[in-house]
Formats: structure tokens, sequence, C-alpha cells
């Protein structure tokens, strides 16, 4: 699943680090799932989409 | 890693190294009190099975720390498991169909649990090291 994670992320100027912190998640974790490595669980998505104030459907896409 | 994964790691590592003393020391004492004494059967079998007990509460340690992972971290440590599980059965099985076939050295099964852990620890670090640059 292709994301735009990275994208908003830069936007609000935060590093991995910095947003793993918010999400209560390791900046691995957030690395991952900017690299399409790893697609989140919903209750994760949610809470990505609920950092950058954006719907599920506006951050992630399916692939192709 | 955030602040509150960080401590729960940090608290996890000296718990851990706590219950790898208490394992060795039960593994001390089990072997200093069966070669001082005369014991009978069953308390050879017993004190020679005694070092197990802190690895059972060692296991349980570990796998309360997994259930505090993130789901990221949580897929890594699981296929790493499946990747030295796998190693390690595949080669006790490739050497025990030796073993029926050519003579071959003794190996103890005692082995069998430190390798698994020892090689899933390999595994989750090449699986991580992907993720190792920041930004």
């Amino acid at each position: 699943m292709k994301n735009k994670l990275r994208v908003l992320r830069a936007e609000s100027g935060w590093s991995q680090a910095e947003l793993a912190e918010r999400l209560g998640v390791s900046r691995q974790a957030v690395n991952a799932i900017e690299t399409g490595k790893h697609d989140p669980s919903l209750t994760l998505a949610f809470s990505l989409a609920d950092t950058f104030g954006q719907r599920i459907e506006e951050m992630f896409f399916p692939q192709g | 890693m955030s602040n509150e994964l960080g401590k729960n790691e940090k608290k996890f590592q000296v718990k851990f190294m706590i219950h790898i003393a208490m394992f060795l020391a039960v593994l001390g004492l089990s072997v200093v009190l069966n070669e001082t004494n005369n014991l009978s059967l069953y308390s050879t079998g017993f004190l020679a099975m005694s070092p197990v007990v802190p690895i059972i509460f060692m296991l349980r340690l570990v796998i309360n720390h997994y259930r505090s992972l993130d789901e990221y971290i949580q897929s890594v440590m699981g296929e790493s498991l499946l990747w030295a599980v796998g190693i390690v059965g595949c080669a006790a099985m490739a050497y025990g169909l030796l073993a029926a076939m050519v003579e071959v050295p003794s190996f103890s099964p005692a082995f069998m649990l430190p390798a698994i852990a020892v090689i899933a620890g390999i595994a989750q670090v090449i699986q991580l090291r992907g993720d190792a640059h920041e930004e």
C-alpha cells in the first residue's frame, strides 16, 4: 500500500523519531511505513490520519 | 524509539539480565550440589533440570515484553523467530539423519534454545538494518 506519510511528516517538520513519539511506536515502525515495507494496522492508520488531520483514504492508497 | 518504548526497553534489559544471573546461579548451585553430595537419582534429576526454572520465568518475561512492543517490531520478531526455529530445526534434522548413517559426535539438546535465541537475534538485526537510517 502506498502512502504520503513522508510528505506529510516533512510538511509538519517532524523527524521520524518525533512522529514515533507522538504515535507511541518505534522510529523503525515509522520508517517501515514510509518506505512501504510495513502496512499499518487499522488502529495505527487511524492514529496516523488523526495526527495529520487527514482521512485514512487521503493518506493511504492501494498499490498500482 | 519513543521515550515510553525506550524506558520499557531498558526495564526489560535489566530484568533480562537478572534472569540470566538467576539462571547462572541456579546452574552453578546445581553443579556444585551434584558434585559435592551423593544424592539419590530423583534428587540428581531434579538438580540437573532445575536451571530450566529461571528460563521459564525468562520466557514469560520475553513474551510480556513482546506484547508491549509496537506492531512492526512484533512482526519483525515473529519472522526472526520463524527463521531461527526453521534453521535450527533443519540443522537438527540434517544432523539426526547424518547420525543415522555416519558416526558423528553426540550433540546436547540443551544448546537448542540458546541457538534459537542467538539466530533469532541475528535475524532481527538483519531485518532492522534497513530501518537504521533516520530522517
